[in-house]
Order: C-alpha cells, then structure tokens, then sequence
C-alpha cells in the first residue's frame, strides 16, 4: 500500500469516527433503565438522612418584610441569613 | 435559639440587593449601617441580626465556626434588650405596607403549577449499592437543594392524554429541556455552571401509564441523558451521563400530580466557576432525587437557583 494510499484510508477512518461522533444516541433500552431495585437505593442515598437537614426545618422566612411585621408583632429580633444563591435552595 | 429568640429570614442576595422596592431600599439602608455597603452593586451576603425598624445588632460573614456565631448572636440579643421599648415591645413598631413589588427581581411560583423538590449528592457504588460520597469541602457530602417549577399548563401536558395502562408518550420537550439543563446539575459545593442548549447531547424521558383506578393514574418515567460541553464526551471537561426512573401519580379530579418521586443515577465529571474546590477527579457518581415540594413552607417556595434568567428557565428565549 502506498504512503498516498495509507493517507487516504487514513483520512477516511478520521472522517467515519467523526461521523459516529454525530450520530444520535440510541434510544434508551430496557437494559439501560434503573430497576425498582435501584430506583429505591438510590434515593434513600440522596435524600436527606435524619438529623442531616436539620437547618432546612427551621421556620425560615423567605421575605425580609414578612419578618418586619413577625419581628414588629411579637418583640423580636430578625435573624437575616443573606447569600448569593438562596440559602435554603443553591446547593 | 434561631427559632425561640429572632424571626429566622433568609434570602438570595443576587436578588435582594437590586431590588428596587420597599425590602430592596430597606435592605441596602440597613446593610450600609452594618458596614456592608457592597460598593459598585457587590453582594452584601453575611447573617445579619437587627430590630423590625431596621436597628443593627449585629453582622458577620458566613462560614464562621459555630461558637463565634453564638456569641454574634448572644451580644445581638444584650443590646436587643437594652433598646428603648418603642423599638422592641411586641407590637411597639408599626410596620408600613410594602407597596409594588419590584417584578425584575421578585419571583413567586406559578399560580396552579408544581414545585419539585430536588436533592442532589455525590455518592459512592459498590456492588450495587449507593452510600454518600466523601468530599474534601465542608458540606459537600450532604444533600443539596434546588426546586423545579412548572406551570400550571405545564402540568396538564406532562398528563396522559388517556388513562390506559400501556399508554407511553415523551415528556414534552420543553419541561425535559428544564429538567436537564437547569435541575441535573453538581450544585453540590455551590453555584454550578448551568448546561448550555447544546449541551444535551442526550435527553429522553417517557412516561407510561402502568395502573388506573377511581383516584388517579399511576405512571412510570424511564429517562437517559448525556449532558456534555462538548460533542466528543470524551474532550468535554464537564458532563454527566446518567438515567432516571420515576413514579408520578396524575390526579385527574385535583388537575395535578400527587405523586412524584424520581431518581437519576449516573456519572459526573469536571467542575464548575464556583465549584472547584473539593472537586472528585474523574468521573464519580452523582445521583438526584425528586419528590414534591410542601408549598405550606415558605422554604419550599424559593426559587429556582437558574431562574434568574426567567425568560431562559421557562424556555421562552
């Protein structure tokens, strides 16, 4: 085989691994889908464990106005947590 | 002691501080006398204690160990104490309507529509079996939190359009779109960059109908997705393959879902603007749970980190 040749086929190799690079994926099969088995395991392992969210069941405001008047109404002091990303929903 | 002695508040100050609205000017006035003024519009995060007139009793940043913030809190509440009454008796301050809100940057969840709680963790598989990731950073290890909203078209979209079992449809486009780009991200250390349009290699998401009885119609969802920043996964420093599965339960007589519990598992690789540190190398698995949101709580109404872009989250851009 020529080094022209070699190019060539080369050069058609690269060409098809391109083109399967753009080819849609497969639909998702049976084989591919999480069984109730893991469907279960899996959530258990992502939700919160007890004890773990314990920040997220403190009464928190969502409306510095709101707890003005809650502070007004019952002779409190606000406790503001301020962030970039919502405390109780960016991560 | 946040919940017996203060009115616990917090908010998103990507918001807060450019809100042009009474809690808008109320907030940055209050901020500027703690001394976070947040020069050429910088952010003013930190926990901050102060009196429903708008009083400072105390500020400090986030992230400070525990008995430093106690202390913060035990001297807020001294000086709490020794204000005149007029400005700490229950029912001594008047506090004015808030007037029009300011509608840039106020969200309220859609009258009618969904909230989906969604949990994300970095996790750990073997043989079969999922516990949690370990994580260098404090606090990746732990579940975090985001909320999905749908509309309440939406809603009625997502619903078979016949209660027979063995009935099977795609979840209409526009709401997997949302799903996979805005909700199946690593947020577990922070801000996560959010998947790009053409980042979705990869999202496809059916719903069958599996049971029907007098109250409802019980409907599984399989999903695969390949998210990936670039068409080759294999050159994409970020990107997460990973499949669902899901049972949703439609409510004909209520119009809703009353049922909608979903689990992604898969694989996630690369880092985000705000995410690098703790960052697992290679791939590792991630793994996202869905359940419906309690819209009772105020805290299940907050809202979606990636609706700051309202027009782009709800997919009208």
């Amino acid at each position: 085989m020529t080094l022209r040749q070699r190019l060539l086929l080369g050069g058609v190799g690269v060409m098809l691994a391109a083109l399967a690079l753009f080819v849609r994926p497969a639909p998702t099969t049976a084989a591919e889908q999480l069984t109730d088995d893991q469907f279960a395991k899996v959530r258990k392992a992502v939700m919160p464990a007890d004890g773990e969210d314990d920040f997220a069941k403190i009464p928190w405001l969502t409306s510095i106005w709101d707890a003005r008047i809650k502070a007004a109404k019952e002779g409190k002091p606000i406790l503001l947590w301020e962030m970039d990303g919502h405390p109780l929903g960016c991560g | 002691m946040a919940t017996t002695e203060f009115v616990p508040v917090c908010t998103d100050d990507w918001y807060t501080r450019r809100r042009q609205d009474s809690e808008g000017e109320f907030f940055r006035k209050m901020a500027d006398a703690a001394g976070k003024k947040g020069e050429n519009g910088a952010t003013r995060q930190g926990i901050y204690v102060f009196t429903a007139d708008g009083t400072v009793l105390g500020y400090k940043n986030a992230g400070q160990d525990a008995e430093v913030m106690k202390k913060v809190f035990r001297d807020a509440l001294f000086k709490f104490d020794k204000l005149p009454e007029g400005k700490r008796k229950a029912g001594a301050v008047s506090v004015p309507d808030h007037g029009r809100l300011d509608p840039r940057y106020t969200r309220t969840p859609p009258t009618g529509g969904l909230i989906v709680r969604v949990n994300a963790r970095i996790l750990e598989e073997k043989n079969g079996n999922y516990s949690a990731g370990q994580c260098e950073f404090t606090g990746g290890d732990m579940a975090s939190r985001d909320f999905l909203w749908l509309t309440k078209a939406e809603v009625k979209q997502l619903a078979p359009a016949k209660a027979e079992v063995g009935q099977s449809y795609p979840m209409p486009t526009k709401i997997a779109t949302r799903l996979a780009r805005y909700h199946l991200n690593d947020n577990t250390r922070g801000e996560p960059n959010f998947w790009a349009a053409d980042h979705l290699r990869k999202n496809e998401w059916t719903l069958t109908v599996t049971k029907v009885t007098d109250d409802g119609v019980e409907l599984r969802l399989d999903g695969g997705v390949l998210l990936a920043t670039q068409a080759d996964p294999t050159d994409a420093d970020r990107g997460y393959e990973g499949k669902a599965r899901g049972v949703l339960r439609w409510v004909p007589k209520k119009g809703t879902f009353d049922q909608f519990d979903v689990a992604v598992i898969g694989s996630h690789w690369g880092d985000g603007t705000f995410t690098k540190r703790g960052v697992r190398p290679g791939k590792s698995p991630l793994g996202f749970a869905l359940s419906l949101a309690d819209p009772s709580k105020p805290g299940e109404t907050i809202a979606p980190q990636a609706i700051r872009n309202e027009g782009e989250y709800w997919g009208q851009n």
